[in-house]
């Protein structure tokens, strides 16, 4: 190692931490002893730094942040509203409620099309979720899904078998058994992708060939096609990958 | 990402408590060094802190929350340079070995604004590195999955950066000098 290499790696050096262990610096620190150059030009860096660590931290800190940032804590979705009877916002969310109900009690009786099977699914897997099983391996993932009577025949695209497995997890939507396998990694900061397989049947709006359909389910892109006993829909977060690299 | 399986839950409202008051004097730090504008760095810290709410709850290893916020914090700066003009920068010479003539006591004298106003000229591409390395709370192999670059990389932009901060110091302290102060 020269002297110039020493300085590129000692101007990263932290006195009094980690790095004092850090076998990135060892050989560098070894040259600072034998070479009176380097030693003065550390010893000069090291004086910097300390004043410099401690401008950083002489930074002021905003009256109140703490405090906008707790009460802009995101709530959970389900609340306790208080009811009164006969106010006007009471009388139009009955109203809402009746329709809603109504609706929905007629639900049944409206055929399911394939936007209200991808809905539900988009669903299930942007909430929070366990795992289940939860492998880097794929036969491992299949054999628990299959199991349990979930589709587990499913096929990954070319470009998504590098990217990390994390496990899959069952999903039912209208009686019907769906399969969601996760993909991703804190580690190495890959964003969720989500391939959702479901069995074929006849469905309004369903994919119909291979070639994948590119589009947005809410705030989230989505890619669909079927193939061969298939359907199948890879989704991901608002800033996940593009999914067309996957293809 | 996914939940836990052993926790099986969403990130509660304790936990959260607990993560702004450990960090958000740091990430507030991290945010106004790079922006130097006091409402934007307060508006990425609650960003930051906003998508913690949000996503907090799908990172399984929770040692990792620190670099966690820090990398969410420099994601949401970078969107938000991607959506502003880029200022002008200072052409400066790659590396300086030697301290130019700037000694500690001169950069001591400096108020932290005319510190960080040197940083904001630095190249951008240092001006991240800088600020964690002096934050002092990550490891390098941190900062390098944070930057998003190899440890080589981060070690290098860290020389460079270093060198180029200490030169406009150097010009603000001879400012400095000339004003009086």
């Amino acid at each position: 190692m020269n002297s110039a290499r020493a300085k590129e790696i000692l101007s990263g050096y932290r006195p009094g931490g980690e790095d004092q262990t850090d076998p990135v610096f060892e050989s560098a620190l070894a040259l600072v002893e034998s070479d009176p150059e380097l030693a003065r030009w550390f010893r000069s860096q090291q004086a910097m730094d300390a004043v410099l660590r401690r401008k950083f931290t002489e930074i002021p800190i905003p009256l109140g942040l703490e405090t906008r940032i707790r009460a802009n804590r995101p709530r959970p979705r389900v609340g306790l509203v208080r009811w009164n009877a006969f106010s006007p916002i009471s009388v139009a969310a009955a109203a809402v409620l009746l329709v809603g109900g109504t609706l929905a009690w007629l639900a049944p009786f409206r055929p399911a099309t394939w936007v209200d099977y991808q809905a539900s699914a988009i669903e299930k897997v942007t909430s929070p979720y366990v795992l289940n099983p939860e492998s880097r391996d794929h036969d491992q993932v299949r054999r628990g899904l299959a199991g349990n009577g979930f589709p587990a025949d499913y096929r990954v695209p070319k470009g998504l078998e590098q990217y990390p497995l994390e496990g899959g997890f069952e999903i039912r939507v209208r009686g019907h058994n769906l399969s969601a396998i996760c993909f991703g990694s804190d580690e190495e900061h890959k964003p969720d992708v989500w391939l959702i397989v479901m069995k074929r049947m006849p469905l309004r709006g369903a994919p119909a060939d291979a070639i994948p359909r590119f589009s947005m389910a809410g705030r989230n892109p989505i890619a669909t096609w079927a193939e061969d006993d298939n359907y199948y829909i890879l989704a991901t977060e608002d800033d996940g990958p593009d999914l067309k690299t996957f293809f | 990402m996914s939940l836990n399986s052993q926790s099986g839950r969403a990130a509660t409202g304790s936990e959260f408590e607990s993560q702004v008051s450990k960090y958000y004097t740091l990430l507030y730090r991290f945010a106004f060094s790079l922006t130097r504008s006091e409402a934007d760095a307060c508006d990425l810290t609650q960003q930051t802190f906003l998508v913690w709410g949000q996503k907090g709850h799908q990172l399984r290893d929770r040692s990792k929350v620190k670099s966690w916020l820090f990398t969410t914090l420099h994601r949401e700066f970078l969107k938000m340079r991607r959506q502003t003009v880029r200022f002008p920068q200072v052409e400066l010479s790659e590396v300086e070995s030697e301290l130019p003539g700037l000694w500690p006591d001169m950069v001591d004298a400096l108020e932290v604004g005319s510190v960080l106003e040197a940083l904001s000229q630095v190249d951008p591409v240092y001006q991240a590195p800088i600020t964690l390395f002096y934050l002092e709370e990550l490891s390098y192999e941190e900062i390098a999955k944070i930057l998003d670059a190899p440890i080589g990389t981060i070690q290098s932009r860290l020389h460079r950066g270093k060198a180029q901060l200490q030169r406009l110091l150097a010009r603000a302290a001879v400012v400095s000098v000339g004003r009086g102060s």
